[in-house]
């Protein structure tokens, strides 16, 4: 960790960086939350662990409208983000500094974080800065997808629908999610309006289901959304469904890859072509 | 000053079964480990949490989706006005900053020019039974604005926790038949006054708040902040709403639905204008909405203090905080301007 402060700082002193995005623990509290750190602060709050749960890159195209260049602590699959991020022309990588150290998993209140189990790059993809070794990785199994394949067509919906019935609309999936970016958001459109606002389970459920496929090939598996959700609703598994998808299909894991624009939006001769076929279910 | 009534804690359900037949009654009970009020049932076990009960109490008055109109687009456009329930009904186990919430939505909505009729006809079927509190949660801090964990005000009916029982004392008119049952015997004896903390999270007056508008400190507030509404709607005091036609099949709803001044969606206007585009607007928007705004429309700050804010935000943020943050800057600025323009000391 004094590693990465001493760089840090050094970013700051020779000007590389205007303020640096990284984690700070609340002394008070011991919690360790998402901070901006400026020039001028104190770099002993800064702590980078297995507490870093949160992925920072969401606040990335607020604060580059801001400052002019940014530092910022990226897991691996914060990288994941990154990479899209900068393939959708969201941020630009002049004005930022990526420092990435090897993760070996991340915790909340002691227990590893469930998409750990999946992981796909133990270092961002993008870094100007690494801290560790790299680790091998292998491929992804999606077990509790597997486990949702098993249920029945009736099953499932009873899963789901007794989830989405508790949904309150309070979009924080969508506010913490970096590749949530629309303008005016689907479920905010007046005419037409697409999703009713009252929170109850119909309509509920056509703001999961549409979030969930927009995110279809961009979603980097930060498991974000379904981290805030103050009424734990599993969203996470509806993004892993269609990233199991979009693996088994295009052999593509988003935001894995630097420059790889993601899979929907290029079409390509090697492309499956089951659903021609009659091969898809 | 009314008498206390005693109750034993075995006839608890006796006297709430006795209430039940004239009134709907509605008591905390704890629903996937969040305290929540809900009807009574004699099934259940009865408990009364001796604080803040999670989902504050707002949504029973002033309910998430309210219908307004029903109509029909297939006969004639005919249009019907939903009438609100009229039963009677008691809710019962109300923290004092429950009641402080129900006394600022009071305010607005049923200040003269702008009457809300169906706040208006849930308030008036509503007894309000409070509790006081008999502890302090790590997010409580109402004794920061002007409540204390044991006080009765705005409450019909007060009752307190004793060592076999309870102890109950009517504050109103409404409150009074309520305690009409031969469970309950007048008593002498009164519930201790006890000291409480305070301090956690002090904040500057509202006119203090109103000029730093213009600071760049709203930027530094909302840095992190997601703008997501759910500490809009877990408050006890964010009433806005907007209003939209649900239909289905040719049958429709007019209804208001919770709104939230953190969502991007809440100041669009025609053309694509915003007036509170970035995050620091709709932060600065609910900061100065708790602790300026409030007291200059209504003659109150309208946090109560309760911490539900504190408790749901995604981030672990805490919204108080940002109270006492402005507060600070106020101070030094003061400071500042005070060792400026104070005469140079001579040697």
């Amino acid at each position: 960790m004094n590693e990465i402060r001493k760089k840090i700082r050094s970013l700051f002193d020779k000007g590389e960086i205007d303020v640096m995005l990284g984690f700070r623990e609340d002394p008070s509290t011991g919690e360790v939350k998402a901070a901006v750190f400026k020039k001028d602060d104190d770099l002993n709050g800064f702590v980078y662990d297995d507490r870093c749960v949160q992925n920072l890159v969401n606040y990335l195209p607020t604060l580059t409208a801001r400052y002019k260049r940014i530092g910022i602590m990226l897991k691996g699959c914060d990288g994941r983000s990154l990479v899209t991020q900068l393939v959708e022309h969201r941020i630009n990588k002049n004005q930022i500094v990526a420092l990435s150290a090897a993760c070996d998993g991340v915790k909340v209140r002691g227990e590893e974080v469930e998409k750990c189990a999946d992981c796909a790059v133990s270092v961002s993809p993008i870094a100007d800065h690494v801290f560790g070794e790299p680790k091998e990785k292998k491929d992804p199994v999606y077990a509790r997808v597997r486990e949702i394949e098993k249920m029945t067509p009736a099953e499932r919906w009873k899963f789901f629908s007794d989830y989405f019935a508790k949904c309150e609309r309070c979009y924080a999936c969508r506010q913490i999610c970096p590749s949530c970016y629309c303008e005016i958001c689907i479920a905010d459109q007046q005419e037409p309006k697409w999703i009713e606002p009252s929170a109850k389970l119909s309509a509920n459920t056509m703001w999961h289901l549409i979030r969930a496929y927009h995110l279809a090939g961009r979603c980097a598996d930060c498991g974000e959304c379904e981290r805030v959700c103050p009424q734990d609703i599993p969203m996470r598994l509806l993004n892993n469904a269609l990233e199991k998808a979009v693996h088994e299909m295009f052999k593509v894991r988003p935001g894995t890859v630097p420059d790889e624009l993601p899979p929907l939006v290029v079409l390509s001769k090697d492309d499956p072509d089951t659903i021609m076929e009659g091969k898809d279910e | 000053m009314n008498k206390w009534h005693e109750l034993k804690a075995a006839d608890l359900k006796n006297f709430l079964s006795q209430l039940a037949d004239k009134w709907q009654v509605w008591v905390p009970y704890r629903n996937d480990g969040k305290w929540e009020f809900a009807p009574y049932d004699e099934r259940r076990e009865l408990e009364f949490p001796g604080s803040v009960i999670h989902v504050s109490v707002k949504q029973l008055l002033f309910p998430k989706r309210r219908p307004l109109a029903t109509y029909d687009e297939e006969s004639t456009w005919s249009v019907k006005s939903v009438t609100p329930g009229e039963k009677p009904r008691i809710i019962m186990g109300l923290h004092p900053c429950d009641v402080a919430g129900i006394s600022y939505m009071d305010k607005v909505f049923l200040r003269t020019e702008h009457k809300d009729a169906l706040y208006e006809a849930e308030r008036k079927r509503t007894v309000l039974v409070g509790m006081l509190c008999t502890e302090m949660e790590k997010t409580c801090h109402c004794t920061d604005r002007g409540l204390a964990p044991d006080s009765a005000q705005g409450m019909d009916v007060v009752f307190t926790r004793t060592e076999d029982g309870y102890l109950f004392q009517s504050l109103s008119e409404k409150g009074a038949p309520l305690l009409e049952s031969e469970y309950l015997r007048a008593t002498d004896d009164k519930p201790d006054k006890k000291e409480w903390p305070h301090g956690k999270y002090e904040i500057a007056s509202p006119e203090e708040f109103m000029e730093m508008y213009d600071d760049g400190i709203w930027h530094e507030l909302s840095d992190i902040c997601l703008t997501c509404g759910i500490c809009t709607y877990e408050c006890p005091t964010c009433v806005c709403f907007l209003v939209a036609d649900e239909k289905f099949k040719g049958k429709g709803e007019r209804v208001t639905v919770w709104d939230s001044c953190q969502l991007q969606s809440y100041s669009r206007m025609a053309g694509g204008h915003d007036t509170r585009k970035t995050p620091a607007s709709r932060v600065r928007n609910r900061t100065l909405d708790k602790f300026a705004y409030s007291h200059l429309r209504y003659g109150q700050i309208s946090c109560t203090g309760c911490g539900r804010c504190v408790m749901v935000c995604p981030l672990k943020r805490s919204f108080p905080q940002l109270g006492t943050r402005v507060t600070e800057r106020i101070r030094n600025k003061k400071k500042m301007t005070r060792d400026a323009t104070a005469p140079a000391k001579e040697d």
